[in-house]
């Protein structure tokens, strides 16, 4: 049926044989252009810029030279920069994680008509942009803002802390940012896990711990692992956040390349800095990977 | 018992830390003082009027934003549906690298678009709107062509495939039968596209110039240096509108079809 179908759509004339034989060509077409032209060719673009020289006229200059990578790797200041950042991304990864692992795993396994609204909650502040929930935290955050109102009203503190415009401010407010990120993934993963699983190592005399740590957290890996590495990559590039909550002389990764890139207009340094970011995103990634084979591995052995 | 009261706890603290930002940004709209107070010394439209007083943010609104963000779910919606069709209905070599190639604007971080796209336009001059409408679009494509794939794998091939044999050509086929059982996950899908261009900094942050400054940038650029609950008015509008879209995409398709990875 399905064959005949085909073959007699096959030899209709009109938009022509190509169509005919592959479709699939006609629809892909335009999408790939656009593809190749506005994100591939730019990339390539990037790289190429960010191994030529600083011209301060002409701005990208005519040598090819990998002096704005080496620059970048020899001067501790930046090198500071990148640590820092790293740092970053490496608290508010693991802080969202444990956070949002349990409420994942009560989202995949909760029977409860409330869920559709639940998941609603979480995605509304996603969209809503991530300029206002940082004014949002300014509010809260500031020397009279609400956190220090409350702390005040209840005693814990004399005088107003100093929250906002410090690494705190900044990492409280990427994780809230950047939480949903982490919880979507770790729901798909753990939607996998069969609950039947958990009720056998129960049944077999394992603690609730124990069958957290040998049944669930090894079987929800892949939703850990993505989590993660979304999470890690999209804190290490932030710009906003850190701009906003960290103060004016807060320096990351994000806001380094952005104030190089319009600011002192320096691009092929700051291209070179952005791929430096890049591959040092790229390394907890391989970690993590590495670490999950080896523990696969080890699984298969015992 | 204390396992489900500690449970509660949690639920209730997490769904606080994520909602407070929003919830205060909006509460401190009202504030009479130029103070960010939160809750709120009385009750004032006085910011509602400061933002609707105040050129460069009314401008950035409604003839940047609102504009752009129109367009951009329109072309999204445009290059996304043949994609998603392709994907999900044709089996050819090179489909699986495709398939991962129209989702990798996902993996290229965002600000990675904006340099690459700012230092292509350096080189090749495109009018300043489209600059970022093509900026958007690279970044909505692949949420689209999913949520659309999602939608398409809901409707049955084979009905097409009887249209035609009923003698209906390919389009009209499409047209008629596959078109109106996914009308509404394409129109969700522009709707999140929408959304995500009226909310992007990271990309706009590289690409816009002197009149197409959007709505997110403005703040921004005005947030670096000081705050006043004018930005509360302004977030407060733009809260409402995407509360209402985002109802909307639940109904029309789920939101959480949207994000699943």
């Amino acid at each position: 049926m399905t064959t005949m179908v085909f073959s007699r759509a096959a030899r209709r004339p009109g938009v022509g044989a190509l169509a005919g034989e592959r479709p699939y060509l006609v629809l892909l077409a335009l999408p790939l252009v656009f593809f190749a032209v506005f994100l591939l060719y730019p990339l390539l673009l990037m790289f190429l810029v960010s191994v030529r020289n600083y011209a301060p006229a002409q701005i990208v200059g005519d040598r090819w030279t990998l002096e704005n990578y080496t620059r970048f790797l020899l001067d501790p200041f930046y090198r500071g920069i990148l640590l820092g950042t790293l740092r970053l991304a490496a608290i508010v990864s693991a802080a969202s994680l444990v956070i949002a692992y349990p409420l994942a795993y009560y989202l995949a396994r909760t029977a409860s008509r409330a869920k559709g609204w639940l998941v609603f909650l979480l995605l509304t502040p996603l969209m809503v942009g991530i300029v206002v929930r940082t004014y949002g935290w300014i509010v809260l955050l500031g020397r009279n803002g609400t956190i220090n109102q409350l702390l005040l009203a209840a005693g814990v503190v004399r005088e107003p802390v100093r929250i906002l415009f410090t690494e705190t401010a900044v990492v409280l407010g990427l994780i809230e940012v950047l939480l949903p990120y982490m919880i979507f993934p770790l729901i798909s993963a753990l939607q996998k896990v069969d609950p039947s699983l958990e009720a056998a190592a129960a049944t077999l005399g394992a603690g609730p711990l124990e069958v957290l740590r040998r049944v669930v957290l090894p079987l929800s890996l892949p939703g850990i692992v993505s989590g993660t590495v979304i999470v890690f990559t999209l804190s290490a590039g932030a710009i906003v956040t850190p701009a906003i909550l960290g103060g004016p002389r807060t320096q990351t990764m994000g806001t380094l390349i952005y104030q190089l890139m319009t600011a002192t207009l320096n691009w092929p340094f700051g291209s070179a800095v952005a791929f430096i970011l890049l591959a040092f995103e790229a390394v907890p990634v391989c970690l993590f990977f590495a670490v999950t084979a080896r523990a696969a591995a080890g699984r298969a052995r015992g | 018992m204390t396992l489900r009261l500690l449970r509660r706890l949690y639920l209730v603290g997490v769904f606080l830390f994520l909602l407070a930002p929003v919830v205060v940004a909006v509460g401190t709209s009202v504030n009479p003082t130029r103070l960010n107070l939160f809750p709120p010394q009385g009750v004032s439209l006085r910011w509602y009027r400061a933002f609707l007083g105040a050129e460069n943010f009314t401008h950035a609104f409604v003839a940047v934003s609102l504009k752009l963000a129109v367009i951009v779910a329109l072309l999204t919606g445009l290059l996304a549906l043949p994609v998603a069709y392709a994907l999900s209905r044709y089996r050819f070599a090179g489909r699986a690298v495709l398939q991962t190639m129209f989702l990798s604007p996902m993996m290229v971080p965002q600000m990675v678009v904006g340099i690459a796209l700012l230092l292509f336009f350096a080189r090749h001059t495109f009018a300043d709107e489209l600059r970022i409408i093509i900026g958007h679009v690279l970044i909505a494509l692949p949420i689209a062509v999913r949520a659309i794939t999602a939608s398409l794998e809901g409707s049955d091939p084979q009905l097409e495939e009887a249209a035609s044999s009923l003698g209906a050509s390919p389009l009209q086929a499409f047209l008629r039968v596959t078109a109106p059982l996914i009308a509404s996950g394409l129109l969700a899908a522009m709707l999140f596209a929408f959304t995500l261009s009226f909310t992007d900094v990271n990309v706009a942050l590289f690409l816009t110039g002197p009149r197409t400054t959007t709505l997110p940038v403005e703040v921004f650029a005005y947030l670096r240096w000081e705050s006043t609950p004018v930005i509360a008015a302004v977030a407060a509008a733009q809260v409402g509108m995407i509360l209402l879209i985002a109802l909307l995409i639940q109904r029309l398709a789920g939101l959480e079809t949207m994000l699943k990875y």
